[in-house]
């Protein structure tokens, strides 16, 4: 129920915000505010009690639910469902199409699974298949070694033609990132207060958005993952396209076609898995519990059409371009969630769902070095790139890009300190560049410009501001004690490891330590941009006179920033608030790829 | 002799009995183009109302056929009948959508100024002519019986097209579809020719049966159905006969290229799937040539299809991304429809060679939604249109402000066309690629997926006019009627894309 609130409850508000008299621009504001807000009570219910271990491990909902529908079937079918249920992984539907080649050399394996289909085609003919299915399906899901960690669990039908469900749930990996959603959509539309232009469109639009991305990060059947996938796109496209720069169509369309392509590929990924060998599901759980035995190839391609869904959305290089497009033209609030939990969607995606399906597939030589690889450029040539920017926000986009380097980087090791590195990242990674988005945002509406070279002294006059930006820059630097230290080091621990970790492994490969070598650079050029940036804008003399008119930070600006700042000081002290939490889910998920799938 | 005028005496009454539906059809014609000549200039509006009752009163005799399963206009053998027409679920479901697609048509020409006054009595008669002819199309079981139909539809739509004399792009449009479709039927009637040498019959069933005794090599029975299909390819306006589309679409009234790109298209699918399913209705294998050797009955139709699908949607999607006439994009929008429907086709054509078995229902589904997106976008057009001029993309400029509802309503429409979920055109597809990732035609599915991502192109070039291009032009005020038109049409747009599950079920009664 809290999950479906915290999701449904943005789209209840664009609803209220759209039925609102368009000219009451405050009565919009407060009530998007207001809805926000409430979205994010749910959301702190399942932070909170997910942290303190409550919720119903997603296991027992599944297993009661199988019950259900088993309870549900024809009192004659009960047994037969019960004893098929027994050995539920061996006796997939699949064996429907069974057909022993030569009856005379049956091996044992053989006769039973022949004995099954029997038994199946026989549910079949009373007309019980479809209980059949959807038990076998929940037994499975409560077996998958990363169902365990699942908690506040929703479950019910959606479409049964096509046997498409309502499931939702949160672990340790998505609950960080929820978490991350409600807090920044609060912090954005106060900031967004300023937004003067066709504010009801602004905020139903905002409030759709969020609808799409907690339902992301929630969804545990692919298909409703899918849809929420997809929902995302649209508004962020008008958000672009309407309140955006000068450039803005082309930002806008450009992250829409990039993301569709990527998408749709992964949409053909979700097709293949269904119909592979009669599953018929799109239950990620009962996929996850099965991937173990798919081969390598079919594996292989499942990762790489992923792959390309996801990459898109990391940003991976060479699929960055659309980022600094739609950064600059973006309005600044919009870049904020952009960069704060668009971006993750991507490495949520990875964690999630390609080395959950395609486990083998992703710890192959081929995919450590594509990740391990890819992370690599991404770190050092996102890091280049922003060096060499004029534009403010430019930077802080290639930045992500180079950040964004780290959660490939520390998934790629495999190892234990390298995955929560990564997953570490991300969280910190949303709340640096939001920050920054939200500081550039601040400067951009008192000066109208973002060129760097045109800055200076701003630390003169607007000293609480500078205060802030410069948590912000040095948490995304890296510094110790601020929370882009902690995640970095991590991922450096763990991809330094690997090699010593899988030494004498038959099947992870290692990543390689040379890229871990060639990736130590990108840490000083961080250092180096993020320090000339801090110079140029906020040290010397203020280069234009009305520079020395700033106003300092007013109330709604110190409301956005104070949680974010506070978050990057809390997370590099103790580390351990998000950590803790999410430990025991990437200890299992880990354990679970490392074995290529068998549990 | 008496027993056979007997005979002939039973096998007409019969048919005419099972015929109700066709025949008051035939009957609305008469009478439309009677009244017309009494209301025209008095009271043009009333023939509309004819109209309405009269596609009314065909609905629910349609609606008394259901379940039926019957062939008539023929003659019985020891074997099984031979008869003209088949009227079974596949039938009732093309001949419903055909129906239902005109009577939309019905209000949208009621607002539009070809048909102001004189032309209005007239354009109903033909577009009941139409409905007929695509009527024979969908139960055809004889080749014979499907190029009449085909003849029989084509000739009302050339009329149409060309209504409005003085208008020199509708005048222009229809004598082109009047060239591109004798070529057409000429390379069909061709091919028909071909096979009725291999076989002795152009009865499906017989075709069928002979092609079980090693009636044709395989070179023989591909040039004849490539032949064959090009003729159905050219009612449902994909490739290699598309050419006429663009400028048919653009330069008939908007009523009226709504009509075609819908109910048109779904005749020649339901034609073209009745005369594949002749190929495969054994028992999934014939002889082919004149050795032992069976092959699958699905011979090389999967891979004809399929390369047509695949270069209809490519042709239509690139061809669409540099227009900028509405219509005309729509146009190319639908060609490329075409192809995703055909890969639908090529997938049945595919499965009917497997112990699973061909199935219809993701072209059954997808042609429910693309029924209510396509007809909804053309709405919005005239709509538009006939009150602003709009012809252009352009001319959409700021549509989100001055028509909300209307610019809603497209939108969706175009969205959906996309295939962005949550709508039905996603579900459609969903199922589309679902059945040909299943089937093993994973490279028609990737490449339906890249065509996806290329039609956002144009589809998001109208959306942008509508929501992001500024213009200060007025409100534009579409009037109560056109607006319940427009909720009919959209609202099930979403619910096909949300709850989508009885229709998902009904769909896979519908076919063989």
């Amino acid at each position: 129920m809290l999950l479906t609130l915290a999701t449904f409850l943005p789209l209840l508000g664009m609803v209220v915000v759209l039925l609102l008299p368009k000219d009451n621009k405050n009565l919009i504001r407060w009530t998007a505010t207001a809805f926000a807000v409430a979205a994010f009570i749910p959301i702190l219910m399942i932070t909170v009690g997910y942290a303190g271990g409550k919720g119903i491990p997603a296991p027992e909902t599944l297993r009661a639910e199988a019950a259900a529908v088993v309870a549900a079937a024809p009192a004659a079918e009960r047994g037969r469902i019960t004893a098929l249920l027994a050995d539920a992984r061996a006796n997939t539907p699949t064996l429907r199409e069974f057909t022993p080649a030569d009856p005379k050399h049956l091996s044992d394996g053989d006769k039973k699974s022949l004995a099954a289909k029997a038994e199946i085609v026989a549910l079949e003919k009373a007309g019980s298949y479809d209980a059949w299915h959807e038990a076998w399906e929940l037994t499975l899901a409560a077996a998958s070694p990363i169902s365990q960690d699942i908690r506040y669990m929703e479950y019910g039908t959606w479409i049964p033609a096509l046997n498409i469900h309502y499931m939702m749930g949160t672990d340790g990996l998505s609950m960080p990132l929820i978490f991350l959603t409600g807090l920044l959509w609060v912090l954005c539309f106060v900031y967004s207060f300023s937004i003067e232009n066709g504010v009801k469109g602004y905020f139903a639009l905002f409030l759709l958005l969020q609808t799409g991305l907690i339902g992301v990060f929630c969804a545990l059947d692919f298909f409703l993952f899918y849809v929420f996938w997809e929902i995302v796109l649209l508004p962020m496209y008008f958000l672009i396209g309407y309140w955006g720069g000068a450039n803005r169509l082309y930002a806008a369309i450009k992250f829409f076609i990039y993301t569709l392509v990527g998408s749709v590929l992964m949409l053909v990924a979700m097709l293949a898995l269904y119909w592979k060998d009669g599953f018929d599901t799109f239950n990620l759980l009962t996929l996850t519990s099965l991937s173990g035995s798919f081969d390598i190839g079919f594996q292989t391609w499942i990762f790489l059409a992923l792959f390309m869904g996801f990459a898109i959305k990391v940003p991976v290089f060479p699929f960055h371009t659309w980022l600094p497009d739609a950064h600059v033209q973006a309005p600044t609030a919009v870049s904020v969630v952009l960069a704060g939990v668009l971006l993750k969607m991507g490495g949520y995606g990875f964690y999630r769902f390609s080395y959950t399906l395609a486990p083998d597939a992703g710890i192959s030589e081929m995919m450590v070095l594509l990740i391990g690889g890819l992370g690599l450029i991404n770190i050092v040539y996102g890091a280049l790139c922003a060096m060499a920017q004029k534009d403010f926000k430019s930077l802080v986009a290639y930045s992500s890009v180079s950040h964004m380097g780290f959660v490939l980087l520390g998934l790629a090791a495999m190892t234990t300190e390298g995955i929560q590195g990564s997953v570490l990242q991300m969280f910190n990674h949303g709340v640096s560049s939001a920050m920054m988005f939200l500081l550039v945002g601040v400067l951009y509406e008192r000066a109208h410009h973002r060129d760097l070279d045109r800055f200076g002294g701003i630390g003169l006059q607007m000293p609480y501001y500078t205060g802030f930006a410069i948590i912000g820059f040095f948490a995304s630097l890296g510094l110790p004690g601020l929370n882009g230290f902690i995640s970095e080091m991590l991922v450096f621990m763990g991809a330094f490891n690997s090699e010593t970790f899988f030494a004498g492994s038959s099947t992870v490969f290692a990543l390689p330590r040379w890229i871990v070598y060639l990736a130590l650079p990108g840490v000083v050029l961080t250092a180096g941009y993020i320090l000339w940036t801090v110079q140029r804008v906020y040290m010397g003399t203020a280069k234009k006179e009305e520079y020395k008119t700033f106003p300092d930070l007013n109330w709604r600006e110190v409301f956005s920033l104070t949680p974010l700042a506070a978050l990057c000081i809390i997370l590099g002290v103790m580390p351990q608030l998000v950590l803790d939490p999410m430990n025991a889910t990437l200890d299992h998920l880990r354990a679970f790829i490392v074995a290529g799938g068998v549990n | 002799m008496q027993n056979s005028i007997d005979t002939a005496r039973k096998v007409v009454a019969e048919g005419m009995s099972g015929l109700l539906p066709e025949l008051l059809l035939a009957a609305l014609v008469c009478v439309l183009l009677l009244a017309d000549l009494f209301l025209r200039g008095v009271k043009p509006r009333a023939t509309a109302w004819i109209a309405v009752v009269g596609f009314v009163a065909c609905g629910a005799a349609l609606v008394q056929r259901y379940g039926a399963h019957a062939e008539i206009f023929g003659w019985v053998q020891s074997d099984g009948p031979r008869g003209m027409l088949l009227n079974d679920h596949f039938a009732w479901f093309f001949q419903m959508f055909v129906l239902a697609a005109a009577l939309v048509c019905v209000p949208m020409a009621m607002d539009h100024a070809a048909f102001r006054s004189r032309r209005m009595g007239e354009f109903y008669a033909l577009l009941a002519a139409a409905t007929l002819g695509m009527f024979l199309m969908a139960s055809s079981t004889n080749l014979l019986m499907a190029y009449l139909g085909i003849e029989f539809a084509s000739m009302a739509s050339y009329l149409a097209t060309a209504i409005d004399k003085r208008d020199r792009a509708g005048s222009e449009g229809g004598l082109k579809y009047v060239i591109y479709g004798s070529v057409a039927s000429g390379v069909m009637i061709y091919g028909i020719s071909l096979l009725y040498g291999m076989t002795g019959s152009m009865h499906y069933g017989d075709i069928a049966r002979a092609l079980q005794v090693h009636a044709a090599t395989e070179g023989q029975l591909m040039i004849a159905a490539v032949l064959i299909f090009a003729g159905f390819a050219y009612k449902m306006a994909a490739f290699p006969m598309h050419f006429w589309c663009p400028d048919v679409y653009q330069g008939a009234p908007t009523p009226v290229t709504a009509f075609l790109s819908v109910a048109s298209k779904a005749a020649g699918f339901a034609a073209f799937v009745r005369f594949l399913a002749a190929f495969t209705a054994h028992d999934g294998t014939f002889f082919i040539g004149f050795g032992d050797e069976k092959v699958p009955a699905s011979f090389g139709w999967p891979v004809i299809i399929g390369g047509a699908a695949a270069l209809s949607m490519t042709v239509g999607n690139l061809g669409a991304l540099w227009q900028t006439n509405v219509k005309r994009l729509l146009a190319y929008s639908s060609i490329a429809q075409a192809g995703y429907l055909l890969m639908a086709v090529a997938v049945y054509a595919a499965g009917k060679g497997q112990p699973s078995g061909g199935d219809l229902a993701p072209l059954i589904y997808y042609f429910v939604a693309y029924f209510f997106m396509n007809l909804g976008a053309f709405h919005v057009i005239t709509v538009i249109g006939s009150r602003t001029g709009a012809t252009s993309v352009a001319d959409f400029a700021g549509l989100g402000r001055r028509a909300p509802w209307m610019a809603f309503g497209l939108g969706l429409c175009l969205l959906s066309l996309l295939g962005m979920p949550p709508t039905g055109g996603f579900v459609g597809k969903l199922q589309l690629l679902s059945a040909a990732v299943k089937h093993d035609l994973l490279w028609l599915a990737i490449l339906a997926g890249i065509n996806t991502a290329i039609s956002a192109f144009y589809y998001f070039k109208l959306l942008k006019c509508m929501y992001l291009d500024r213009s200060d032009a007025g409100v534009i005020r579409s009037g109560a009627a056109n607006m319940a038109v427009l909720a009919v049409l959209v609202a099930p747009v979403l619910i096909l894309g949300l709850a989508f599950s009885p229709i998902a079920d009904l769909s896979r009664g519908f076919g063989f």
